[in-house]
């Protein structure tokens, strides 16, 4: 491949889409994205923009990164573990920067016609879907600064599509990972089933850089629409080095009687941002939220959960867990939306915050927005540290102090953590709440 | 040291919050004996058996613990456990997450390394006596029993030889093997607390064992069952002190010694006709025989409120 324009400009998005011979109404949303890149602001809470306040992003110098970059000759971290022979996922998808790497999809998934590709190829092969699914209603182009980016510069991407009545328990598994200074990544997943299903989606977002190195950024973006009678797990560890600046959009749109499961694990970062939100737009729709987050050092994370209501009889809980040390910053601001329509809905929101120092800050606002007469709706939110009449129980038995923080500590996360369904994940994920907790 | 398993404790004061509760106790235990502690609520009781552990909320101004022939009034509560002495909470605390078995793999480990002075790293000075201090940053890095950092901890018992300690343990005490699945006293009735609190007690073989009221609020079956395990438990090596305003679990016990605590002191000793005697008489006798003014709580307990 030719060498490609630096920076984020309109040359370097045309080029590259001329280069992978994108149909015309792929490059005229690339090109709305861009204009709308150029008319946004770039939000920032000083700025008053609602929904970001709570939002601290260092500055982003946009000249100095580098979209479609490529994956390179170096082969991915060891302890990854890809190739775990327990642990045989139905398809892996691999973006090494902004490049697919790998691709493996389970004979039993493709004969039961279930579709893993990177998003770029699926532009092709399933054209009319990804035409209908792709930064429409879920995701607009222009809902802020970084989708908008995100739509002029995406490439890659995981396209996952479930056709009706496939039952799959095996879980997917893709993984972006950069070793890229400068990179701007836009990492784009989106997932389609049919009626009838159920699909598990692991997606892992990994990084080798450390605090100190060279910026990069990655403006994510996940699409999700459950079909009818539908059930999608997605379960997401981020773990991006410390020079990462992350701003996610995950939304998910659940159809009549579906199921939207998330667990998100927020880790890594310099500054994560996530959107998470599920539209419940089919009646007898329900919703389990998982979010884990524990910043440490200088890290500053900031969710933005919104639990949307729009039809009568839907359901959800969603459980937020963060726990903070060091000089880091997290914010929540998340809530449950309920439409006037939207009768009888029954839903549920806790954020409970842990703190292991009193240097680290959180600013946490739970809230409801009610515009329905006959709903049950609730939300809850616990702070404080960790009960020294707990660590007291566990040193009567023998721990140390410092097991026993460490002990209540994976076990506050542990209850997300233990759903993830591939074994290797899970201990990796355990492993890094234990090194995170020394530091 | 390590076979000389007596505790004895001299002259004891130990304040809460500046306020003295306990105005110097005496108690010495032997290995295999049963003790009975008893009196009215806020007597000091569960003060005693919490100073006893260690607890940071309860401070010691005066008097000594010692136990297998050394002082160990400033060491930390673990270190005092992996010594063997060992306390059956009255209200033992939920830890979400932490499934028995993880928790108790870890803790029958570090009881079998005993104990070992904590190597206190140089960074690490914000460390006050063996405990770190809480607020600090460093603290989470540990320096507390820093022996056992993290690549040390792989070395746990192996899962096998621990699946067959917990299987032996759980048959002893007829206890269903579910139990060990779930989160530590997580969702748990009173008597499953009280029961694992007896299953942690068989699974880490103390010296001797505290136990704080490990009948309140249990009915007769569960108090049987937890009084047969503790007596299926007691060797000729471990002593047993049970905490108590009550007479119920006596009766499943071989009771050695009776002490009789009231508003901070031992006022009397005895054998079990003692316990017995409280039980036809209550307390009032003997406050009346040592002429002691009962405090608000106590008499609020007399009048049944």
């Amino acid at each position: 491949m030719p060498s490609l324009l630096q920076g984020l400009s309109w040359e370097a998005a045309e080029q590259y889409s001329v280069q992978n011979n994108e149909p015309d109404w792929l490059r005229q949303k690339r090109r709305a994205g861009w204009d709308a890149f150029l008319s946004l602001p770039t939000p920032d809470w000083t700025r008053g923009i609602r929904g970001w306040w709570s939002s601290v992003l260092k500055p982003l110098n946009f000249d100095e990164l580098r979209p479609f970059t490529a994956a390179g000759a170096s082969s991915l971290p060891g302890n990854l573990d890809l190739d775990d022979p327990k642990d045989v996922p139905a398809g892996l998808i691999v973006q090494h920067n902004s490049e697919t790497a790998r691709l493996e999809l389970s004979e039993e998934a493709r004969s039961k016609g279930v579709v893993l590709s990177s998003l770029s190829d699926a532009v092709k092969t399933h054209p009319e879907i990804v035409q209908k699914y792709f930064m429409t209603r879920c995701v607009p182009v222009d809902e802020d600064r970084f989708t908008a980016a995100h739509a002029a510069f995406w490439s890659g991407g995981v396209f996952l599509y479930v056709p009706a009545n496939v039952v799959l328990e095996n879980p997917f598994r893709s993984l972006y990972y950069t070793d890229q200074a400068q990179a701007a990544l836009f990492s784009h997943t989106l997932i389609v089933t049919g009626a009838n299903t159920r699909v598990r989606l692991i997606e892992e977002h990994f990084s080798t850089g450390q605090a100190g190195d060279a910026f990069v950024l990655d403006s994510g973006v996940t699409e999700i629409f459950v079909g009818e009678n539908s059930v999608v797990e997605y379960y997401n560890p981020q773990e991006y080095g410390e020079n990462v600046t992350s701003i996610a959009v995950k939304r998910s749109m659940v159809g009549p009687h579906a199921i939207q499961r998330w667990i998100v694990a927020t880790l890594g970062g310099d500054t994560s941002r996530l959107t998470l939100e599920s539209v419940m737009e089919g009646e007898g729709a329900h919703s389990e939220t998982t979010g884990l987050g524990f910043p440490i050092h200088k890290q500053h994370f900031d969710t933005q959960f919104r639990q949307l209501h729009t039809v009568p009889h839907t359901t959800a809980n969603a459980v937020f867990k963060q726990v903070l040390n060091d000089d880091s910053q997290l914010g929540f601001r998340g809530g449950i939306r309920t439409l006037k329509k939207a009768q009888f809905t029954d839903s549920f929101l806790q954020v409970h915050t842990l703190y292991l120092n009193d240097a680290s800050k959180a600013d946490i606002l739970p809230y409801l927005d009610v515009d329905a007469n006959d709903v049950r709706c609730a939300h809850g939110a616990t702070t404080g540290m960790i009960d020294k009449d707990q660590i007291f129980y566990l040193q009567s038995r023998g721990l140390s102090w410092t097991e026993s923080e460490e002990m209540i500590v994976a076990g506050f996360f542990d209850e997300g953590i233990q759903r993830i369904p591939l074994e290797s994940v899970r201990e990796r994920l355990r492993e890094s709440i234990l090194v995170k907790l020394e530091g | 040291m390590a076979d000389n398993n007596e505790l004895i404790i001299r002259d004891l004061h130990v304040n809460v919050e500046d306020k003295e509760i306990l105005h110097g106790i005496n108690l010495q235990v032997k290995p295999g004996e049963v003790h009975v502690i008893m009196g009215p609520n806020g007597s000091g009781k569960s003060t005693l058996s919490n100073a006893l552990m260690g607890h940071p909320r309860y401070t010691i101004t005066s008097g000594e613990i010692e136990f297998q022939g050394q002082i160990i009034n400033d060491l930390s509560p673990d270190r005092r456990a992996r010594r063997g002495i060992f306390l059956a909470f009255q209200n033992p605390l939920a830890v979400p997450g932490v499934t028995v078995t993880n928790f108790l793999r870890t803790a029958l480990t570090n009881r079998r390394k005993g104990d070992v002075a904590p190597q206190v790293r140089p960074q690490n000075l914000d460390i006050v006596g063996d405990r770190p201090v809480y607020e600090t940053k460093k603290a989470s890095v540990g320096g507390d029993g820093a022996n056992i950092d993290r690549k040390q901890r792989q070395t746990l018992i192996s899962p096998k030889e621990f699946r067959s300690i917990l299987k032996e343990k759980l048959n002893m005490l007829k206890m269903d093997e579910k139990f060990t699945k779930r989160y530590l006293n997580d969702g748990f009735s009173g008597g499953e607390k009280k029961r694992l609190e007896i299953l942690q007690m068989a699974i880490l073989e103390p010296k001797i064992a505290f136990l704080d009221e490990p009948d309140s609020g249990l009915d007769i079956d569960a108090i049987r069952i937890v009084g047969e395990g503790v007596n299926t438990l007691r060797g000729k090596d471990m002593a047993i002190v049970v905490i108590t305003h009550q007479q119920r679990i006596l009766s499943f016990l071989d009771v050695d010694y009776v002490h009789v605590m009231m508003q901070g002191n031992i006022v009397k000793e005895g054998g079990p006709e003692l316990s017995r005697e409280i039980e036809e008489k209550g307390y009032g006798w003997i406050r009346d025989e040592l002429g002691i003014q009962s405090s608000q709580d106590e008499a609020r307990e007399e009048v049944g409120v």
